[in-house]
């Protein structure tokens, strides 16, 4: 025991040491998992006293001029992320300086002449009709690069260029120590073509960041997505990926498909995305002439050699779009039961898929006239057969508007995930009218290796206090997540009954016991909060956990330094 | 065993029915969960829950309408009968029904009428299933 708690310990030197305990982009990692497999200051004992107030070296707050709508990325002793003001941050995360400024880009001084980006001053902002709380600024979280151009270290995030077009998307790289330019990437978002990279965030992967773009302003006009990879020693686009459509490609018009969400790549290398409605359910409307090749509200396998799809899955007919967006962005991970990808889709259902090999492959069982389509693993929760063809299919999920696009936690077998759960068949078919936050309300820890009757392990249910979870996190055994009305929440993820604050029906709304089991539901764990702040604005994105600190972002402008 | 089991699920079913048949309901009156209020739900026979019921009553031919949602789990429910005239719509989950022996798989969207005390059995092959059911009084 005591050899293993050395080795423990000089484990975690040795990870701190290297820089191994840091969260260098969108879900930590290229597989998105958002699983902290470095965390050993915060545990289930000490995350019970995380706060940002008194102020310290290890706890601050950071107010920007405006929104947060992308998740921070911690290295070095930095927090990077970028606002909807159009000024991306660098933040100390700790010592004398915490919570100050690094640096900011565009800088406060204009450079003279401009920088290498051809910047001055202005934000990176795109000039009007940027839709959603994807713009106008940066949506686009951060991914920490090694040996970008001869710099040791660069931040790279999507961003609208002022100076071309009133915003045009590009990557930006920028070197992580001084803020300096070193490049940007050519135009991969055109807002004449009204595109733009919204919450997409870049994905490092052999040399390349991956990302996508999506409609400047959501669903009117529609644009083509389209995923691109960018070479990290140049800006330049990969031609040889072949800036694949993800859309609409062989009827007029085409249009649909935007990747809101980010790539996120399987240990076998290849590139695995989610992509947006079709033009089925937007302007310019395309219901009377859908398109005869259609990767629109799918989840797509891609070789990153080329581009090519080796597989596609689409739970929802194209005839049945009412708006589902698969825009949370996949979690990819070695699991005991192989490769999976994970995500939930607006509508509220949960597709898990098996990466498998690199020979393209479908299933008759899951496809449809005009589609060749993958089966999932498993769905939860489970259905019969898919795609769904039946008009239950749409946008929000509550009453106040929110939406499931946000990426669950995926640490070993088990997935963290605001998902739609049993309720989502009670709320078809009409979800902008009969649901209320019991889809949105609802946080599960789901085995993904585990039968259907086995799947859920426990369910954070905060719908009573109409309270509508964001993306969580995990690190050694506690998983982090707020919620869209600022409440942030550190909880214990183990399961079994010594961690357990109770039970829950795992139908929502029916109690436990007897009345649970009698409609062949079943009773199950309620995890147990070790904490709960409340703070300002809401918190939809991923709560970051590097060395006894979590760092949260919020819509408010807001970001936080949590510590013990 | 089993089949005495279905019999005292059936004869759960009809008298659950008829009780909430039988309730006086002012006219046009609804009857609505507040948000976040737990609806309270009630055994139709095991593996059928059904939800709060709203009915209306026609003022002019003494016509009463109930409507409840039915929910169930994964599972069968071998039989069950409605005291009053049926009318089902699937609104969620996929379930397959047997009656006036018939097996049908059926999809969200779907309805299907059962007489009064006529015997139907359920099936649903997924995690969960809503129906909707509306009872029809017409007075005779």
């Amino acid at each position: 025991m005591t050899r293993f708690l050395s080795c423990e310990v000089l484990l975690a030197a040795v990870l701190a040491l290297t820089g191994c305990a840091s969260w260098r982009g969108y879900g930590h990692d290229e597989g998105h998992t958002s699983w902290q497999r470095h965390e050993f200051v915060l545990d289930t004992s000490s995350a019970s006293t995380l706060d940002f107030q008194p102020p310290s070296a290890t706890r601050w707050e950071f107010v920007a001029s405006d929104a947060f709508t992308a998740s921070p990325a911690v290295f070095d002793n930095t927090v990077y992320i970028g606002s909807l003001n159009g000024t991306f941050y660098a933040i100390w995360a700790s010592g004398p300086a915490a919570g100050t400024i690094r640096w900011q880009y565009p800088p406060v001084t204009a450079p003279v002449p401009p920088d290498a980006c051809g910047t001055t001053v202005a934000p990176l902002l795109i000039a009007s009709g940027s839709g959603n709380p994807s713009g106008p600024g940066i949506a686009s979280s951060a991914a920490i690069a090694e040996d970008v151009a001869h710099h040791e270290w660069a931040v790279i995030f999507g961003a609208p260029d002022p100076n071309s077009n009133q915003g045009d998307g590009r990557l930006w790289a920028l070197d992580a120590k001084s803020g300096q330019c070193i490049w940007k990437s050519q135009v991969i978002a055109p807002t004449v073509g009204s595109s733009k990279i919204g919450y997409s965030s870049p994905t490092i992967s052999h040399r390349r960041a991956f990302v996508g773009v999506s409609a400047k302003n959501p669903d009117n006009p529609i644009t083509i997505g389209r995923v691109f990879a960018i070479d990290l020693a140049t800006g330049a686009v990969d031609a040889a990926f072949g800036a694949p459509d993800f859309g609409v490609v062989s009827s007029d018009p085409p249009a649909g498909g935007g990747v809101w969400s980010s790539p996120a790549v399987a240990p076998d290398g290849s590139v695995v995305v989610t992509t947006g409605n079709s033009c089925h359910a937007s302007l310019p409307d395309c219901s009377s002439s859908l398109p005869a090749v259609d990767r629109t509200l799918s989840m797509v396998k891609l070789d990153r050699h080329t581009g090519s799809p080796i597989w596609q899955a689409q739970p929802v007919d194209i005839n049945w779009d009412f708006d589902p967006d698969w825009a949370a962005s996949p979690s990819v991970a070695r699991t005991s039961c192989g490769v999976l990808s994970l995500a939930v889709q607006k509508d509220g259902w949960l597709h898990a898929l098996d990466v498998g090999g690199m020979t393209p492959s479908s299933d008759p069982a899951c496809s449809y006239p005009g589609h060749n389509l993958k089966c999932p693993a498993w769905t939860f929760p489970s259905v019969a057969s898919l795609p769904f063809q039946d008009d239950g299919h749409g946008d929000n999920m509550d009453t106040s508007f929110h939406r499931l696009i946000h990426p669950g936690a995926l640490a070993g077998d088990h997935y963290y995930v605001a998902t739609g759960g049993l309720d989502v068949a009670a709320n078809a078919p009409n979800p902008f009218t009969h649901s209320r936050f019991i889809v949105t309300g609802r946080l599960y820890k789901l085995d993904v290796c585990a039968d259907d009757a086995h799947r859920i392990h426990w369910i954070l249910d905060k719908s009573t206090l109409n309270q509508a979870f964001g993306s969580p996190s995990v690190a050694n055994g506690v998983v982090y997540v707020g919620t869209l009305s600022g409440d942030f929440y550190a909880v214990d993820a183990h399961t079994d009954p010594t961690h357990r604050a109770g039970v829950i029906c795992s139908y929502p709304t029916v109690p436990p016991g007897p009345m649970c089991a009698a409609g062949n539901f079943r009773d199950v764990d309620v995890p147990n909060v070790l904490r709960h702040l409340t703070l300002t604005g809401q918190i939809p994105g991923i709560p970051a956990v590097v060395k006894g600190q979590v760092f949260v972002a919020t819509t408010a402008g807001h970001l936080y330094a949590l510590a013990p | 065993m089993a089949i005495s089991k279905a019999r005292t699920s059936t004869a759960l079913a009809f008298w659950s029915f008829a009780a909430l048949a039988l309730q006086s309901t002012p006219a046009l009156a609804q009857v609505d969960a507040p948000p976040g209020d737990q609806p309270g739900y009630a055994v139709i026979v095991p593996g059928l829950l059904a939800g709060p019921a709203a009915s209306v009553r026609f003022e002019s031919n003494g016509m009463r309408i109930q409507q409840q949602d039915l929910v169930m789990g994964r599972g069968e429910v071998p039989t069950v009968r409605f005291p009053l005239r049926a009318l089902m719509e699937l609104r969620g989950g996929g379930v397959t029904t047997a009656l006036r022996g018939q097996v049908q798989n059926r999809v969200p969207g779907d309805f299907w009428e059962v007489a009064r005390d006529e015997a139907i059995g359920l099936s649903n092959r997924g995690d969960v299933a809503v129906i909707r059911l509306l009872l029809i009084d017409d007075g005779q």
